[in-house]
């Protein structure tokens, strides 16, 4: 060992050490089944069978599982938005960092073989079409409706995103969908969403791509004066902070570690029991199959808080009230109607079922005795899927 | 298996370093042949027979080429073609019977899986390797080996491309083939030939232990993606090389600064490029038009040679000293400048290979463009089965004789900034050419540059993307050029501080590199179409 540059030895040993320390601790420590953070299941040791490796299937698994048992994995993470917040990027994974860390996921969407925060311009024209004949079809059978398209995080919260940003794209979209729809019974939220989150009011969550109840318990205002009946003011609410540590989709996609938490707020109605309230989910793999009121607070202890809102997604949930006769409301959702519902439950029996994983929704029509029906589909899934062509059906009574 | 993975640094790279480092010295080359073959089957493991296959021709061929080269010249040529011919057999089918198939007009038949019959192939071949060497080495007469040899030869490339046509049991229908490349194989095929020739020539001995031969074909840091290493610049080193702590640790430096070209730069610049060419559709302006083609400019640059340089320092890591693959080529002043500084080990290798065989510059002028015509179109046609990169190897041939004429002796006399911007727009418009296989996509792009068929020159979507990317472009700019380099120098020779920085530099970078690896990963399942 001749006269060896004492820097260069140093620069060795933290190389060797650095690969060491991770590769000796990704062994030692155990697998992970599961993440939290991001909602999925993650991928655990592969089963070596000399088929899967000789179609390379294996070294694929193995590529996974070493990424998604990586030591410190969250830690990675988050310094990978860091360094993107320093090279002033201002996105990370495609969320937006706005003005005083507000953040909101701007979508990219598989369009005409790119990836783009675009929308389909024929696209969003027809299912205005649609939302128009669907209102019409109702009319005709003497149902009061109304069809909501509440606007994403990005959309609301345009006051605190980066200067130039393109939220023309938002309202050209929307435009796009409204020239179709005539006198029906679509009702705007665009512009009212906006105006509140400029004045401070907690609409939307920061950290989550939903409406807060707050936002749902606005939306719920509209409708009822759209149907012309009376609803309950703000005041007539107690409401109880469920939780005070939400951490939303947005926030565990965007790697921003540093962004604050948000709450989950539910609202009780004075003077109301809400025991009497009884929630069926029918037709699913879940077992609770039924729930007193509306929340499920079993989700609260874990990071999918927002799935305490009626339990989460499922195919088909109705709410009633027991021992006394109303009106059946048909709302037909995405997850934007488990926080409007409770607010609709104080007036109807809410039939709630979900757009995506409801084919036969004229079914529903023979099946119920359907009086109101409301229409919540977030943008989001407006521009990514084509359930909203599931409406396009004509209503018959027919058994 | 791509260097810029966790599965390369912190589980390949670990196991290659520990017992690379702790067995005898005479069983590195050993080890570093198992790993490579590791490491190139890593995602195609039948591919590994296909190396051998290569490996095992080159080596043969190579032997007999070395003992005939002083005696008999002539058969000493005849086994050198023999085995180009059949490395190159293997290169044509893999890389460009599809190309071939489809513009001969005999494909879109049908597309089939076809793993069975690919092993036969490859079964087919190796087996006809072997006779070839029990013939050579059998104690027949001369005359009738050689006819042998080159008999089995034509057999061999003669069923790589029958069988194709035989597998879907009808005679004569050729199918569109749906098969992966397998990786490096433009790249190694080069590599092997480069072998023959030297010895060939005697500009290198023959190889006659096989595992340093083999070792040198495989070689993981450079097998993939280059530089292409002549077999003459690391003859030595195959049988003795140095190893010190000093080489391992410039070798770290290198490493880790081409993972950061990569990671941090060309990753970056290639999600800017990809959103910037899916938008368009729907905003088609100037001004992004112009950013498709300087975004794919630092990409095509930051990838390419960062990918060099962890080839480079794996390499200096395991005792190599590779050649520079890259100097800094968007500082050229002229396209002939240009292709001095980039990927040199290529122009190299084909400036060796072909284009000094074919009389070079001593037969005259007409001759020469001539060859300068033949090299660059086989240049294009090398970086892929696709036209597009036939025009873009013409393209630069096209100037390359043009500045031979006059051209170049007026950008000598021209103004810097002139020559400067001369250069680096016809290399944009050759990058334009370069990244669009589908030459309709290219050519509205270069519409767009200038004008038209734009909807406006820019939407404020457009401009806010381009701010966010401004400062990765601007360390680009920078990155392009020799500066960073200079200052790293002077800093370091003049403060020890800088020194021992450099440590520090080097954990940071593996860290920030590994923390883009696993968030690359990172996709969380969003419940929010349910």
């Amino acid at each position: 060992m001749k006269n060896i540059k004492k820097e260069n030895l140093i620069t060795v040993s933290v190389f060797v050490i650095i690969i060491f320390f991770f590769a000796i601790t990704f062994w030692a420590q155990k697998d992970v089944a599961f993440s939290e953070q991001e909602n999925r299941v993650l991928q655990t040791l592969p089963e070596f069978t000399l088929e899967k490796f000789i179609s390379g299937q294996y070294s694929k698994e193995i590529n996974v599982y070493f990424a998604d048992q990586f030591p410190f994995r969250d830690s990675f993470v988050g310094a990978k938005g860091i360094v993107e917040t320093v090279l002033l990027k201002r996105e990370n994974n495609s969320v937006v960092l706005g003005k005083n860390d507000n953040v909101a996921v701007r979508d990219m969407y598989p369009i005409e073989g790119g990836t783009v925060d675009f929308y389909n311009e024929e696209k969003m024209t027809a299912i205005g079409k649609i939302l128009d004949q669907f209102s019409e079809e109702l009319t005709k059978n003497g149902i009061d409706s109304a069809l909501l398209i509440p606007p994403r995080t990005l959309d609301v919260m345009k006051s605190s995103l980066p200067n130039l940003f393109p939220s023309y794209r938002t309202e050209s979209a929307y435009e796009l969908l409204e020239n179709e729809l005539g006198d029906s019974t679509y009702v705007k939220l665009l512009d009212m969403y906006r105006k509140m989150y400029d004045n401070g009011e907690y609409v939307y969550y920061n950290t989550d791509h939903h409406w807060t109840t707050l936002g749902a318990y606005y939306a719920y205002v509209e409708i009822m004066k759209s149907f012309g009946m009376d609803y309950y003011e703000l005041s007539d609410f107690d409401i109880e902070t469920a939780s005070d540590s939400f951490f939303g989709t947005t926030w565990s996609r965007s790697g921003f570690k540093f962004v604050g938490c948000d709450t989950i707020e539910y609202f009780h109605l004075k003077g109301a029991d809400e025991s009497k309230y009884t929630s069926t989910i029918h037709d699913t793999t879940y077992t609770k199959g039924e729930m007193k009121g509306f929340y499920d607070r079993d989700y609260l202890k874990m990071k999918d808080k927002y799935s305490s809102f009626l339990s989460g997604s499922n195919k088909y949930t109705s709410i009633i009230k027991e021992g006394e006769e109303r009106e059946t409301l048909l709302l037909i959702k995405d997850s934007f109607g488990h926080s409007i519902a409770p607010f609709l439950a104080l007036h109807f029996n809410v039939e709630m079922i979900d757009l995506n994983y409801n084919n036969n929704i004229a079914s529903y029509f023979k099946t119920l005795d359907v009086d109101k029906v409301v229409l919540v589909y977030n943008m989001e899934n407006v521009i990514s899927t084509d359930n909203i062509g599931k409406l396009r059906f004509k209503i018959t009574t027919e058994q | 298996m791509v260097f810029s993975s966790l599965i390369f640094i912190f589980l390949f790279l670990a196991v290659n370093l520990l017992v690379y480092f702790t067995v005898p010295k005479k069983l590195r080359n050993l080890v570093l042949l198992i790993t490579s073959l590791a490491f190139y089957g890593w995602g195609e493991p039948l591919y590994i027979a296909l190396m051998l296959f290569s490996i095992g021709t080159a080596y043969i061929f190579g032997y007999f080429v070395g003992k005939y080269r002083e005696t008999d010249k002539k058969k000493a040529r005849v086994y050198l073609v023999i085995s180009s011919l059949l490395n190159l057999a293997s290169l044509l089918f893999f890389k460009y019977y599809n190309f071939f198939a489809s513009n001969l007009g005999f494909s879109q038949i049908e597309k089939i899986d076809l793993p069975y019959w690919l092993m036969a192939l490859i079964f087919i071949l190796v087996l006809d390797m072997i006779v070839v060497a029990s013939v050579c080495f059998s104690s027949m007469k001369k005359n009738s080996k050689l006819i042998t040899s080159v008999v089995l030869g034509i057999v061999g490339i003669a069923s790589a491309i029958a069988l194709p046509m035989m597998s879907g049991g009808v005679l004569g229908k050729i199918y569109e083939l749906k098969f992966t490349l397998p990786i490096g194989i433009s790249f190694y095929t080069f590599q092997i030939m480069s072998y023959t020739f030297d010895v060939y020539r005697g500009d290198g001995s023959v190889q006659k232990r096989v595992i340093p031969f083999a070792a040198y074909v495989t070689l993981f840091p450079q097998l993939i993606a280059g530089p292409i290493v002549r077999y003459k610049d690391v003859d030595d080193q195959l049988t003795y090389r140095e190893h010190n702590i000093d080489k391992f640790a410039h070798g770290v430096r290198t490493f880790c600064a081409g993972m950061m070209k990569k990671v941090i730069l060309a990753d970056g610049m290639a999600a800017f490029f990809k959103y910037l060419g899916d938008i368009a559709e729907f905003e088609n302006t100037t001004l992004g038009a112009w950013l498709i083609v300087i975004s794919y400019t630092f990409q095509i640059y930051f990838d390419f040679s960062g990918y060099s340089d962890m080839a480079i320092g794996l390499g200096r890591m395991f005792g190599f000293e590779f050649l520079e693959n890259f100097n800094y080529p968007y500082i050229s002043r002229s396209i002939t400048d240009f292709w001095r500084r980039w990927h040199m080990s290529l122009s190299t290798w084909f400036k060796d290979y072909v284009y000094i065989p074919l009389g070079g510059n001593r037969k005259g002028l007409p001759r020469q463009f001539f060859n300068i015509a033949v090299v660059w179109f086989v240049t294009g046609f090398w970086h892929g089965a696709s036209w597009n990169y036939i025009l873009w190897g013409v393209y630069f041939g096209v100037i390359l004789i043009v500045e031979k004429l006059f051209l170049l002796k007026w950008l000598k006399n021209a103004p810097k900034v002139l020559s400067h911007l001369y250069a680096i727009v016809l290399i944009l418009v050759g990058w334009l050419i370069f990244a669009f296989p589908d030459m309709n996509e290219g050519m509205s792009v270069l519409k767009a540059m200038f004008g038209v068929g734009v909807d406006s020159f820019a939407t404020s979507g457009v401009v806010y993307d381009m701010l966010r990317y401004l400062p990765l472009m601007l360390i680009c700019i920078v990155g392009a050029t020799p500066l960073p380099k200079k200052i790293y120098k002077s800093l370091t020779e003049k403060y020890a501080i800088a020194r021992y920085l450099v440590p520090v530099g080097v954990a940071a970078s593996i860290l920030i590199c590994t923390a883009y690896m696993v968030d690359s990963s990172f996709s969380p399942f969003l419940y929010f179409i349910f």
